[in-house]
């Protein structure tokens, strides 16, 4: 019943995150803490079913270990909620139609998928415990470690994710337009980024590091000031000024260039 | 990385466990814990005691502890997200890279509050405030022609052709 219920939840929560995925430009902090949400849902799921330990359980499980997960995984879809409720959204003042990022945010979205991905599967196969002790007490020299084969077992388990991971962004740098090729090549650091936190195991400041240059993405693939946009050689429907965009009543020219003014002020048909 | 949702479960099990009336915070904790100001200016040490820990290497979240601090504590915080939600959306309007550090503070804050207390967690938020604060009091005063407002975003709408 519990898995169910925990199953419905994510499903929700991904179809509300998929029907907003191109009003992330404005504020995407709150879009990206939604996946990080059901991120982190999945994988308090992931534990409750024994596919998955955590150290933070072993530390204060108790035989209310279940009821208590499924409690967090429900206040986690209220938080959902309220965070949905608390977005502002675009503010209808992106003159830019639907679509016109499309490239580059089908790249960014794709990236945010893989990285998504690769935290999950890390979290969910990975021997947590292990990897916890291998980035605290890590000694190449000490025979114990080297005899349980934390390393090698760790380096062995993180680098198919890793090459998945390279394998995914060069395909989304070749796939990008010129234009937005620096901003998959960031998105390419990024990967790098998860890959290294991957190797160096559980540390908040670098997994915080991945989700930096997603907001960064977000921010700059959206904004109307977008660098990229402006010194687009593309000309027209990349520089936001396309038919279909001056006849929105988002679009606000400068007063002083409508017709019938003069320096913005009105100008009498008499005169 | 998820580690936070472990910690609120085990935060949710006490909060469960506690008969009622059981645990109770000061009322100089429960607002102290929204002051934006630095310890030795507030006062905050002296009521340090009264914080519950997960164990003594481990805080309550500060999901938490909101949960404690009962709806008066989950309106203020309801508050200060949405607001910085929306400054952080002008700002990233005004100046990008401020609205890009406004969003990044601002997760961090959401993040942080699954595993640190209140007070701890709201500092990003609080720089967040400040950083779309600063960049859209810089965007006005850069701006020489105000955008049109009133009678003239009705002329805007409806020119005189």
């Amino acid at each position: 019943m519990h898995d169910l219920a925990i199953a419905l939840i994510i499903g929700v929560e991904l179809v509300l995150l998929a029907a907003r995925r191109r009003r992330a430009r404005r504020g995407p902090a709150l879009r990206l803490f939604q996946l990080y949400l059901v991120a982190a849902q999945t994988m308090a799921w992931l534990v409750m079913n024994d596919l998955a330990s955590h150290e933070m359980l072993d530390l204060y499980g108790g035989p209310d270990q279940k009821n208590d997960l499924f409690l967090a995984i429900v206040a986690a879809a209220v938080l959902f909620l309220a965070t949905r409720l608390l977005d502002p959204g675009d503010q209808g003042s992106d003159p830019t139609p639907a679509g016109a990022h499309g490239p580059v945010l089908l790249v960014a979205t794709a990236c945010a998928t893989v990285w998504t991905a690769l935290f999950l599967l890390a979290m969910s196969t990975l021997d947590l415990e292990r990897l916890w002790a291998t980035s605290h007490y890590l000694d190449l020299t000490d025979p114990d470690i080297m005899t349980r084969g934390a390393a090698p077992g760790l380096a062995l388990g993180a680098l198919p994710y890793a090459g998945a991971a390279a394998a995914a962004m060069a395909a989304a740098l070749y796939a990008a337009p010129r234009p937005g090729r620096w901003l998959a090549g960031l998105l390419l650091f990024q990967g790098a980024v998860t890959t290294l936190w991957l190797l160096a195991a559980h540390s908040r400041a670098a997994a915080l590091a991945p989700a930096t240059f997603a907001v960064l993405t977000l921010v700059w693939t959206g904004g109307r000031g977008a660098r990229w946009r402006r010194l687009s050689p593309w000309p027209g429907r990349w520089r936001g000024a396309t038919p279909a965009v001056m006849a929105s009543p988002a679009w606000r020219p400068s007063p002083a260039r409508l017709p019938g003014r003069i320096n913005g002020c009105p100008v009498s048909p008499a005169m | 990385m998820t580690e936070g949702i472990f910690a609120v479960a085990a935060g949710l099990g006490e909060w469960r466990a506690a008969a009622p009336g059981a645990v109770s915070f000061p009322e100089a904790y429960r607002w102290l814990s929204f002051s934006p100001l630095p310890s030795a200016v507030d006062g905050f040490a002296s009521v340090l005691d009264a914080q519950i820990r997960l164990h003594a290497f481990a805080p309550m979240p500060g999901y938490v502890e909101l949960a404690w601090f009962g709806p008066a504590g989950l309106a203020v915080f309801i508050g200060l997200v949405a607001g910085a939600s929306r400054m952080g959306a002008m700002a990233t309007r005004a100046s990008p890279p401020a609205g890009a550090a406004a969003n990044l503070l601002l997760i961090a804050c959401l993040y942080l509050m699954a595993a640190y207390p209140v007070r701890t967690a709201l500092k990003p938020l609080w720089l967040a405030l400040a950083v779309s604060a600063a960049a859209l009091a810089s965007a006005r005063w850069r701006t020489p022609v105000p955008r049109p407002t009133g009678r003239q975003a009705h002329d805007v709408a409806h020119p005189i052709l």
